[in-house]
This record gives C-alpha cells, structure tokens and sequence, in this order.
C-alpha cells in the first residue's frame, strides 16, 4: 500500500479535473437542445426537478423490435409517467426522418416524443453505444444510471430485471439506484 | 459396431440463418470416437463479406456468438474463442470485437455413446444493420472401436493456433494500485516472447468483467521484450470485491496469449452513508448538555442560575426562552460560518466528504489540536470582555437572551472540541442538516439553564462544580482521539496505507504542541517546523509510482540487451531510506522535461533497488567505487562498456543532457 499524500493530493486535483468524452455516472448530465419529430424544442433543463429517462432507439434495430414488440418501453413509460418522470426517446440515426419517426409511433402506437439528433451530437455528449442504451437523470440533472434496459440481452429470460424501472423506482424512494451502470447491449448507434 | 455413417452424417450439413447472412455447420475433429475418449466438437460459420459476428465479449455493442450443445452423445465443455479482429465503427466512436469471414469456434468434448449432439446457435451479424440469427445444428457422434481424424481435423487444428494460451512470466502493473468506483486507471502488461515478436496493431482484447471497461491502448517491442498499455475506467458501482480483470494478448507473428490480472477494488467507506438523522441530532443535543459541565460554563451557570430564580418573580418562561434564543443566535453564527467556508472551499475545489482522504487527514489533525487542548496543553480563548460589559448594562429579556449568547461566547475555551467535532461532520453534510445538528446542539446547551429556573427545586440536582470537571475534560480528549482511529479505519479502507496520515498527525500534534510551550516565539517555530516536516514528508513518502515514467527492476542482462538494441539506458540506484535519492527523484528526475526526453530518446530506464541487501546492486556500486546510494549510470549505445556516472546531486539539465548525449553517439 504505497497511497501517500502526494497520490491523494492528485486524487483530488483528478477528481475534479478529469475531463471525460462520455457522460459520467455521478456527474451532471450533458445539457442538450433538440427538436422533436413534430419541431417541439426539448431542454435538459427545461425538466430540472422531474427524473428524466432517455432512451436511443432506432426502428431498424433488431433489439428495439423485440423490446417494442414485448412493449417494454411502452409498458415502463406509461407507468412512469403517473410518477411524472420524462421519457424522451433519441434517435441517432441519420437517416431517420421525422416522418419514419412518426410513423414508427402510429405502428407501434406510444406517444413519447423522440428527439430528431440525426447529427449525432446528443449521442456522443451521452456516450450512447447502443440501441437500445438508456440513460436516468434525477431531479437535480445528475446522471445516475448509463446501460442497458434489462439483464437480458436474448430475450430468453423468463424474469429479466429492469434496469431503469429499479433505478428510476430506487430516485422515486430517495434511494440510491441498486445498480448504476451496466453493459448495454444491441446494435451500434449509426453514427455519421 | 456398423453404424450408418454416411447417413447420419447426411443430416447434418450447412445450415444458412440470420436472412442468409451467417451459413452454420456443426463439425467433429473425429469422424470415429471410442467411448470415453476426448475430441474436439465446433461450429464453423461463414458470413457474407463485410459483415461480422461477435467475440465472447462484444465490446461497446452488438451481442456475443452463443453455442449451447445439448444430448448424450459427449459431454462437451467450454468455448475456445480465436483471437477476433478489432471493429471501429465509421467515426470510431464505438469499438466493437467479432469475426468477419470464416470462423470455427471450437470446444473440447469426451465421447459417452453412439448418437447426436445438437447444437443451439445465437448470434447477431451486423455490416451497418444488424440481423439477429437463431439456429439448431444437428452433429452425429460416431462411437466406435477406435477414435479417427475427420476430414475437418486439420481445420480444427488450423484454428486452435489462434486460440491463446493462458501466459506465464508477465508482470502487470495497475495505476493506481487500489481503485476506486468511478475512477480511470491503467494497466501495464510486460513480458517476454520466445522470439521476436511484434505486438498486432490491435494487441489487446480484454474479457468482460461487471462494471470494469477496459481498452487497448497501444503496445511496444524492444527485442524480445514487449510492453501493451491499457487503459480502464471502473465503473460507478462498488463490486464489494478485489476483481479479475483477463484478455488476450496479440501478435502479428506469435500465438496470441492469455492475460489475467486481480484488479484491486477500494471499498466505498461506509461513512459517507451518513450516521441517521435523528442519531446524529441526539448526538449533538448530548453535547450540548455535557458542555454544561465544562469548567469555565457551570461555575456561571450554578450562580446565574441561583441569583436569577431569586429575584426574576413570574415571567420565568420568557426568560428561559430568551436564553435558549441567545443560544441559538450565536450557534446560527457559527453554523453560517461553516456554510459559507464550505461554499467558498467548493468553489476552490476542496472537497468535503468522507472519501476524499484530504478532508480526513484535515479534520484528524483538528481533532488532535482539540484533544490536545481537552489535556490542557493549551486554552483557546475568545476576547470576551466587551460582550460581558455590553450584556451586564442590558435589561429584562434582552438580558437573558444576552446571557445565552454569552454562554455559548463564555463555553468555547471547552466546547470548542465539541464544536469543532460537530463542524467536521456538518462540513460533510447537507446544509439543512448543518442547521439542525447546531440547533440540537444549541438546545442541550439552553435546556438545563431553562429546566432550572422553570423548576426551582430542580437546583439540587445541579452537581457543584469541582475538580473533577477537569477530569471529565481530560476524558473527552480520548474520545477525540478514538474519533482520529476511527478516521485512520476509514483511510485505510480507502486504500492508503495510514502509516503517512499517522505522520502528519504527529507533525501537527509537534506543532500544537510547540506552541504551548513558548506561547511568542513558538508561533513561528511551529509553523516553521510544520512547514518543514510536512515538506520532508512529501519528499520522502513512497511515491505513486513516478506517473509517466515506466521504471524496471535493476536487471544487468536486461540492461545489456537494451544497449545492444540501440538505446541509451539510465539507471537509478536508489533506497527508500536514502534522502538524497529521494530528494534526486523529485527534483530532476520525475519532471516533465526528464519525460519528454525520455520518451523522444527511447531510453529504457532500470531502478536499483538498496533499501534491503542486494548482491548484484552491491557489486554493481562497487565497480564504480561507491559505497552506497545513490547512484546514476548512463549508458550508451556507442560505449556499452563504458556508461557515463553522474553526480549524486543531482540536476534536471545534467539528466538531460546526459540522455541528449547517449542518444546522439548512436545516431552519428
């Protein structure tokens, strides 16, 4: 054991120093401004005091399929929502339009709006991997769960745990997230 | 024993999935296997071109390659995954590890009777899009009299070469040593090839470990010895353990090897957990209540309270809580005060919480100050006269309330331990509960003087001052200083050893101390000898590792090979016990200047350890006519024989230089 003043004097300049790509697990969440698929304008901050759940998805991605079609997001939005936490879908794709957007709602039928980020700049502010990769913000805009949605990555448990339902539900309690950060899991994000 | 061979065998076959992007087919190694004889079972799959499947551990995204063989005919163990290739996405933004082409992923199997394994296959196959493949492979097993190569068998062998081998012989050094949640580190592997061997562009492909990212950072070849950097980030989770973290390493031109290493975990100290509310509140109310019994604040409270319920009459109630009021005004003071130093301190970066092992070692070194001046080392006194001649000229209410705020003034000389304790926990807190431990404490302090004049009678149970309150003083400052042990558990938990913490402690009890002994002239003493102590301390404690700078153990042969290879060498004789060398160390050798000319002129760097007995070190001295440490060599390739001895005090220009000049000999 060879932590001495000096490494502890650096942990401290580090801890506050350290810049990362990614967002931080702990740390405030990047702010972003983003149009929706109907030209609404949304803001990280605009939701300062409400739990904000994000969620990339991109139609195309066998991942996001089968959580639609097992209405996963829909189910947990919904629910949510009675405990008035955000839910905004993001969709990196570039070659996604407002209108395959929109018509992915009426398919699939959830309301939730998605944020246009054809571009990309959200997603990698976020450090989004992943489709599905979801991200929970709590109340105060500090990032406190990056990962995937479940422990399930084939779909093949007969009980997967929810992710975000247990760190969204844990914020709810004033609870810490039982877990903060997982291995998402699913198609790359496309970026350009 | 004529088993329909060809028949069975007719079953099986190439098996297309994932829309025809992925063509699966269940191999054996043996197209014979006698019972209980072991043999090699796998699945070769193909994908069109530009598209990929996934490794064990996918990386950033996709989904790992699945193979689950079921049935009685073999018992069949564990994957054997080949070194995969490295894919970036377009804007390498996301690295992921699979297979493009061809691949045959291989297991070992021990052969139990005639019949047929099948074999579930999962998998994703992305080129951009990705396309998810599920298929169920049948594989006969042919049990007979004796085990035959299949005509697959040469593929099989083809691809165990690809497969690493667990390593022998690396060493791993992980910065820093103990990490905590959240926090970066890297990860140093070096070792030896049997013969030349050149790190592939991608050299490491590191197995997922819960909540732990590890990614290649580059590697380096200096004859036969080789060096692969890798960078980690735990992740924000405590995993409650010391974890395993593994990869593969790989060459261009030797078999890929396999590297694990223990990844050494800092517990999060369970103080930050913040004692409960209410505990911590009940606590500071205590307090309050004992610091009634400090010598300089209950001789005052026994008279006032005497005198006051003899001539106050009925409005009793009003003046107790005026007095509690007082009290409570000058606590507010001093709960503000604490607020503001930590938003200011914040601002600046400081950070107060548990973790942070600064802010332990700070507020242990206020606790010793205190338990210095709970023994009576020395008093701690608030100018307090003007307050006393302002609060003996006011009147009525206005008095009383005085009188509390004057109670507070009058206790600091010995409620400052408790006042000092109570601030090192709300500096850790939320500001509301900044506010209500100094009300807790506000209102023990208010409650006997109100209990009394509210109940007369009460007054016998006021014990009479004496003696023994010095006593009772004395006892507290172990409290204090069982509170500097516990602070010492927490460090320690953190991952600091505490035997430094323990040092500076001591420094600053030197200094309290000092100070009480020539109260004029000790001032500056003690500041002075703090300021050297804890300046010596820096100099002399074990460093983290000399950041930057990648040191070798002292190693002639090694050494020898570097000058060979065309690199200057520069080594370092050096114990731990030795100032000048550590004082040489800081000073000209772990500099950024020293760094960058290090890295520019590709010299390896040995250390030479002397804080224990060592024969080699104690010859190689010798040879240069020294008796001890320290020492510094350079060698350089055009004089291999010959190195250059620099001088024990030592300069960053002469390091420079010195490196400048065994460099450019070997470029002319």
């Amino acid at each position: 054991m060879k932590t001495t003043w000096l490494l502890a004097a650096a942990a401290v300049v580090g801890l506050s120093a350290r810049a990362h790509a990614d967002a931080t697990v702990g740390k405030p969440a990047p702010e972003f401004k983003a149009a929706d698929q109907d030209g609404k304008v949304h803001t990280l901050s605009q939701y300062t005091g409400r739990i904000v759940v994000l969620e990339w998805t991109n139609s195309g991605c066998p991942f996001v399929r089968r959580h639609y079609k097992a209405e996963t997001m829909e189910k947990l939005s919904a629910k949510l929502a009675k405990d008035d936490v955000v839910w905004l879908a993001v969709n990196s794709t570039p070659s996604n339009t407002p209108a395959d957007t929109k018509k992915w709602m009426k398919d699939e039928g959830f309301a939730y709006p998605t944020l246009q980020d054809s571009d990309g700049k959200i997603g990698r502010a976020y450090g989004a991997k992943t489709t599905p990769h979801m991200f929970v913000i709590d109340k105060a805009g500090t990032l406190r769960y990056a990962g995937a949605i479940d422990n399930d990555p084939r779909g093949k448990s007969a009980a997967p745990v929810n992710h975000v339902d247990a760190a969204v539900s844990a914020l709810l309690a004033g609870k810490d997230p039982p877990v903060a950060s997982s291995e998402p899991y699913g198609c790359t994000v496309k970026y350009k | 024993m004529a088993f329909p061979v060809a028949l069975l065998f007719a079953l099986a076959g190439p098996t297309t999935l994932a829309d025809g992007k992925v063509t699966a087919e269940a191999l054996a190694d043996a197209s014979e296997v006698r019972a209980g004889d072991t043999f090699r079972v796998g699945v070769l799959l193909r994908m069109e071109p530009e598209w990929h499947i996934y490794w064990r551990n996918p990386g950033e995204a996709g989904m790992s390659t699945e193979l689950t063989f079921r049935g009685a005919a073999a018992d069949v163990g564990p994957v054997a995954w080949p070194v995969p290739t490295r894919i970036l996405s377009r804007d390498g933004f996301i690295t992921t590890y699979g297979y493009e082409g061809e691949v045959l992923l291989t297991a070992p199997a021990r052969a139990r009777a005639p019949g047929e394994l099948a074999v579930d296959v999962s998998l994703l196959v992305c080129k951009v899009d990705c396309i998810l493949g599920d298929a169920t492979l049948a594989l006969p097993i042919a049990v007979g009299a004796e085990t035959r190569r299949s005509a697959a068998a040469a593929r099989f062998d083809a691809e165990a070469a690809r497969v690493p081998r667990p390593a022998a012989g690396l060493t791993t050094r992980i910065v820093p040593e103990v990490v905590r949640p959240g926090e970066a580190f890297t990860v140093e592997i070096e070792g030896a090839c049997a013969r030349p061997c050149r790190p592939a562009a991608a050299p490491f492909f590191p197995y997922r470990t819960p909540s732990v990212d590890l990614k290649a950072q580059g590697g380096r070849v200096d004859g036969e010895r080789f060096a692969v950097t890798v960078a980690g980030t735990a992740g924000p989770d405590d995993p409650g353990a010391d974890q395993r973290i593994a990869g593969v390493l790989a060459y261009d031109d030797a078999p890929p090897l396999e590297w694990s290493a223990t990844l050494r975990r800092a517990l999060v100290s369970p103080a930050p957990a913040a004692p409960p509310l209410l505990g911590l509140l009940g606590l500071a109310f205590l307090g309050g209540l004992i610091l009634n019994l400090m010598p300089c604040v209950l001789p005052v409270l026994a008279i006032k309270v005497v005198g006051f319920a003899r001539s106050a009459g009925e409005r009793k109630l009003a003046h107790g809580a005026a007095y509690a009021l007082g009290v409570q005004g000058a606590l507010a003071v001093a709960a503000a005060a604490v607020l503001v130093l930590r938003a200011v301190g914040t601002e600046v970066g400081w950070g107060f919480q548990f973790q942070q092992p600064i802010f332990v070692a700070v507020v242990g070194g206020i606790l010793v100050l205190l338990a210095e001046n709970a023994f009576g080392l020395f008093e701690l006194g608030v100018p307090s006269t003007g307050a006393v001649a302002a609060v003996s000229r006011a009147r009525g209410l206005a008095r009383s309330a005085g009188e509390g705020a004057l109670a507070v003034v009058l206790a600091t000389p010995c409620s400052a331990p408790f006042l000092g304790t109570a601030v090192g926990v709300a500096l850790a807190s939320p500001a509301p509960v900044v506010v209500l431990v100094f009300v807790a404490l506000g209102l023990g302090l208010a409650a006997p003087f109100v209990v009394l004049t509210l109940a007369s009678g009460a007054r016998r149970f006021l014990p009479r001052p004496g003696a023994w309150m010095g006593r009772l003083k004395e006892i507290l400052g172990f409290a204090l200083l069982g509170a500097c042990a516990w602070l010492l558990w927490i460090y320690g938990r953190q991952g600091g050893g505490g035997a430094d913490l323990v040092v500076v402690w001591l420094l600053v009890a030197f200094g309290g101390w000092l100070v009480a002994r020539s109260r004029r002239r000790g001032l500056a003493l003690a500041a002075a000898a703090i300021l050297v102590g804890a300046w010596g301390y820096r100099t002399l404690a074990p460093r983290a590792a000399d950041a930057g700078l990648s040191w070798r153990a002292y190693d002639e042969g090694a050494i020898a090979t570097d000058v060979a290879a065309g690199r200057p060498v520069f080594v370092d004789f050096t114990a731990d016990w030795c100032i000048t060398c550590k004082v040489n160390e800081r000073v000209a050798l772990d500099t950024d200047a020293v760094r960058r000319k290090v890295a520019d002129t590709r010299a390896a760097l040995y250390r030479a350890d002397f804080t224990r007995p060592d024969e080699p070190i104690r010859r190689a001295l010798a040879r240069f006519r020294k008796a001890g440490v320290p020492m510094y060599l350079v060698y350089s390739p055009a004089s291999p024989d010959a190195p250059e001895v620099l001088p024990e005090l030592l300069t960053e220009n002469r390091v420079l230089e010195a490196l400048d000049r065994a460099s450019q000999r070997r470029i002319e």
